[in-house]
């Protein structure tokens, strides 16, 4: 009990530090995804701190909202507490922390899903037919998406024997994965091409149609939601893929400052080539309505893949 | 006789007695396992004998009166149904429950499932020893308890097919849960194998994706409610199936998981439905029909009963981390526990049944979002509708207290579990010594593998922790406040609410979600062309059939001596051949 009790009380602030630098982080990786995706296109590159920018200037900006639609005022707050609770639960650069016995990747998607549907609530508020299109297409996405999760999952619980994401970052840690490797990480790439609205053409206008109806602080929270919710699909994405730079607490004491540190550089590193592969994925891959389909097909052919893969190692490795 | 005013705190009364008896036997576990004494005559303990609520009844005899006290008092198929459910014995069950069909449902189906009712009390009157009777028996159960829960393969939500959710649908659903484990799990005693589980466990998945599907393409909110209990209903059916390979696998913790799962629906989503069903009653009374295509922005112009609605939505709807979400957690977590054949093929149905899960679960997020939106977001589309005003508190007390119910138990689904514990164990055959693994825990639900563990309390701390943390940040911000009003006006006298600018008909409406979701899938392509050329395929192989009919009758009548003589010969040289 009382070793409980040191864990947590020590655990704490590595929590804030991991809450704090996953809210810093998140403009700053979807700044870097659109500045890469604006200089590759050859319209000069932004500043990577531009996003930062705009949501603070947001934040100050007098809001203005749509006559009657007072009830989905508080659907911006709700979205920001989603898409933070979602980060709480997605290890960074550590494991084991405090509250880390709540997350589970169902729970996680959730949450993620939570806060995608508060931006469409808020879009659908004022009844404005642009803005309504645009989030009924979001509202689609959401829920085709729904089919691949329990793929997902199961790929992961019969790969590892746990849907915790922290149990099943410590087996991956602690157990030979020489034949899980390969089809956890086919999982996470079912995961992104899922969860990652982001990813494909067109989300950004369909996100500004979306939103094009609110204003000031109740826009800075939906694009500061938006961009913790894309962090955390890359993190839990990387965490499945390379979850060796995760620091891993011992007993009830916190990880080394060094483990710490590597644990940082690890997660930067494995966000920065997620980057590089969703500017891929943004630069070549079709409009997002006509893409939904493929969208899918996709995530679900990655997600039989893993099984393919997991039973093959079984049989034959 | 409840409809006299006299009468009704009578029938309340009545019904809180009920409720409260049942928490007793709940908390009092030894009270239900008192023998009865025999005597030669039937007197007192006979009655006992045969309206005796044993562990696996209390659950649903719990949920039935609290949904009585909430209804009103005034539901006489609701009284009926909880007699049913309150008899331990399967064959008096299914006597009651064949009575309670015609109050619940109506049509040609209700035929069908009193004789399949009739048929299964038949089968299980011979005993657990029963033999080849109790081999056939999940028919004539899964035929009974999808027509009292009103399930359909139909897939469209056609007004003369559906009818509007009442009272009585969550009574059907109660019964049906009630049913599949009385008569297959409780009843014949092991006697039914794991491929009867499997079988009922993949109708149940294609029930609940039809369910999905009506809820999906609904023109009014009541038939929404309808489909989405009805996708429910077939998840019921889907764990009932997985409780009966538990049961026949010898995998007690997979059998007690889907129990427990079948436990927490209809205190969970029979509840929040119930709540939906009372506060959509009590907004059409002020806002007029609720077609989805007329109504809208009722949360701006009833915001109480546009709230509760909301919350009820959210649960009906698998939002995490509420009662549905957890329904649906632990459906995903039974699927992983099943047994596995060795390599990937024994594999695939498990994998299907868990997209199919995926599946259901996106059908009804969009069905809810697509009702939230039309009927509470946006502009009304109609002036009668504008003319509505909130329902003051009085009348949302019932509606209230199912979705506190509801609530609870997304919340702290431990006690629920606590108080229904002994029917879990029945189910997984455990009996009263029950391991340390298989009790529940108060606060948190436990997977059946043991692959995972939910707290829906310390998520909800959670989110509300990170809400009180938004919310500081923002007063600490200390932005301006917000216009509540659009600066579009230009001079102009003010608008009315409902119409700030524009046409509201232009707003998002109930046929785009559909549209869309047809225009990406191609579903209608899909369906209406294989189908026609199934059609064109099966009239010209009949024209072929016909006329190779006509021209053989043709030949035989001018030939026949030649065709005799022909077979004569071929069959003898076939002999000679055989020799």
């Amino acid at each position: 009990m009382m070793r409980d009790v040191l864990a947590c009380v020590l655990g704490l602030p590595l929590l804030g530090l991991h809450l704090a630098l996953t809210i810093a982080m998140a403009p700053v990786v979807r700044g870097l995804v659109d500045g890469c995706v604006v200089g590759l296109g050859g319209r000069g590159v932004p500043p990577v701190l531009m996003r930062w920018r705009w949501i603070l200037a947001l934040a100050r900006r007098r809001g203005v909202r749509v006559a009657g639609t007072a009830a989905t005022g508080l659907a911006a707050g709700a979205t920001l507490a989603a898409a933070l609770a979602a980060c709480c639960l997605v290890p960074s650069f550590a494991f084991g922390l405090p509250g880390a016995g709540l997350s589970d990747l169902l729970l996680v998607t959730g949450l993620l899903g939570l806060a995608r549907l508060g931006l469409v609530v808020t879009a659908l508020g004022p009844g404005v037919a642009r803005a309504g299109r645009a989030a009924v297409s979001a509202a689609m996405g959401l829920a085709m998406m729904q089919a691949v999760m329990p793929v997902v999952i199961a790929v992961v619980g019969l790969a590892t024997g746990v849907t915790g994401i922290d149990g099943l970052l410590a087996r991956m840690h602690d157990a030979d994965v020489a034949g899980l490797q390969t089809p956890l990480v086919l999982a996470a790439m079912a995961l992104l091409v899922a969860g990652l609205d982001e990813a494909w053409g067109g989300a950004d206008a369909q996100a500004a149609d979306m939103l094009a109806n609110v204003t000031g602080p109740d826009r800075a929270a939906l694009e500061l939601a938006r961009d913790l919710a894309v962090l955390a699909w890359m993190t839990l994405a990387g965490d499945m893929i390379w979850p060796g730079g995760l620091a891993m607490a011992t007993g009830a004491m916190p990880p080394a400052p060094a483990a710490l540190l590597a644990g940082v550089g690890a997660w930067l590193l494995r966000t920065a080539v997620l980057c590089a592969g969703l500017v891929a994925a943004r630069l070549v891959i079709l409009s997002l309505d006509r893409g939904l389909r493929t969208r899918l097909g996709l995530a679900m052919l990655f997600g039989v893949l893993a099984v393919v893969v997991l039973f093959a190692g079984r049989e034959f490795g | 006789m409840p409809d006299r005013p006299a009468a009704l705190p009578v029938v309340r009364g009545g019904w809180a007695l009920a409720m409260v008896l049942g928490l007793a036997l709940a908390c009092m576990p030894a009270l239900m396992s008192v023998p009865l004494q025999p005597s030669g005559r039937f007197g007192l303990a006979g009655v006992l004998a045969v309206l005796r609520v044993d562990p696996l009844s209390l659950p649903f005899v719990l949920v039935i009166a609290t949904v009585g006290l909430a209804a009103g008092g005034a539901e006489t198929p609701l009284a009926c149904a909880a007699l049913a459910v309150a008899t331990g014995n399967p064959i008096l069950f299914g006597l009651g429950a064949a009575t309670v069909l015609p109050m619940v449902r109506a049509g040609r189906g209700v035929a069908f499932g009193v004789v399949a009712g009739a048929t299964a009390t038949a089968l299980l009157a011979g005993g657990a020893d029963g033999g080849w009777r109790l081999a056939i028996l999940p028919v004539p159960v899964l035929i009974f308890a999808v027509v009292l829960m009103g399930l359909s393969p139909r897939p469209l939500s056609g007004a003369r097919h559906v009818r509007p959710a009442w009272t009585g649908d969550v009574a059907g659903f109660v019964l049906g849960c009630c049913l599949l484990l009385r008569m297959l799990v409780d009843g014949p005693a092991g006697r039914i194998g794991a491929s009867w589980g499997i079988g009922i466990g993949g109708v149940g998945l294609l029930l609940a994706m039809a369910g999905g599907t009506r809820a999906l393409t609904a023109g009014d909110a009541s038939r929404v409610l309808a489909g989405m209990l009805s996708a429910w209903g077939g998840v019921a059916v889907l764990l009932a199936g997985l409780a009966v390979v538990g049961r026949a696998d010898d995998l007690p913790l997979l059998a007690l998981g889907a129990g427990r799962t079948l436990f927490l629906l209809p205190a969970g989503i029979g509840m929040a439905a119930l709540a939906a069903i009372l506060t959509v009653s009590n907004i059409a009374r002020e806002a007029g029909p609720l077609v989805l295509a007329r109504t809208g922005g009722l949360a701006a112009l009833m915001p109480r009963a546009g709230a509760t609605l909301a919350l009820a939505l959210a649960v009906a709807c698998a939002l995490p981390p509420l009662a549905g979400f957890a329904v649906l957690w632990l459906l995903v977590q039974s699927l992983l526990a099943l047994p596995r054949a060795d390599g990937l093929t024994g594999e695939i149905p498990s994998l299907l049944a868990l997209c199919g899960g995926g599946i259901v679960s996106g059908l009804l997020l969009l069905a809810g979002v697509r009702m939230g939106a039309t009927l509470l977001l946006g502009r009304p589309r109609t002036p009668r509708c504008a003319a509505a005003t909130d329902l003051p508190p009085g009348r949302l007390v019932a509606a209230l207290s199912c979705l506190g119910v509801a609530g609870g138990v997304s919340v702290l689904p431990g006690p629920w579990l606590w108080l229904t514990r002994a029917g879990g164990w029945q189910i997984a055959g455990l009996g009263d010594a029950a391991p340390q693994g298989a009790r529940p825990s108060l606060l948190s639900l436990a997977a059946a593998g043991g692959t995972g563990t939910f707290h829906p309390l310390g998520i909800l701390l959670l989110c509300g922790l990170c809400g009180g943390v938004v919310l500081v940040m923002s007063r600490l911000g200390g932005g301006p406040s917000v216009r509540p009003t659009v600066a579009w006006t230009e001079g102009a006298p003010p608008s009315p609410p409902w119409m700030p600018f524009g046409d509201p008909t232009t707003q998002a409406g109930p046929g785009l979600f559909v549209g869309r979701l047809d225009a990406i899938l191609g579903l209608t392509r899909l369906i209406r062309g294989p189908a026609r050329g199934l059609v064109r395929a099966v009239r010209r192989a009949a024209r072929s059939a016909a006329a190779v009919n006509d021209r053989t009758t043709a030949l035989t009548g001018r030939h026949a001596m030649a065709l005799v003589l022909a077979w004569i010969v071929v069959a003898a040289l076939v002999r000679l051949w055989a020799r």
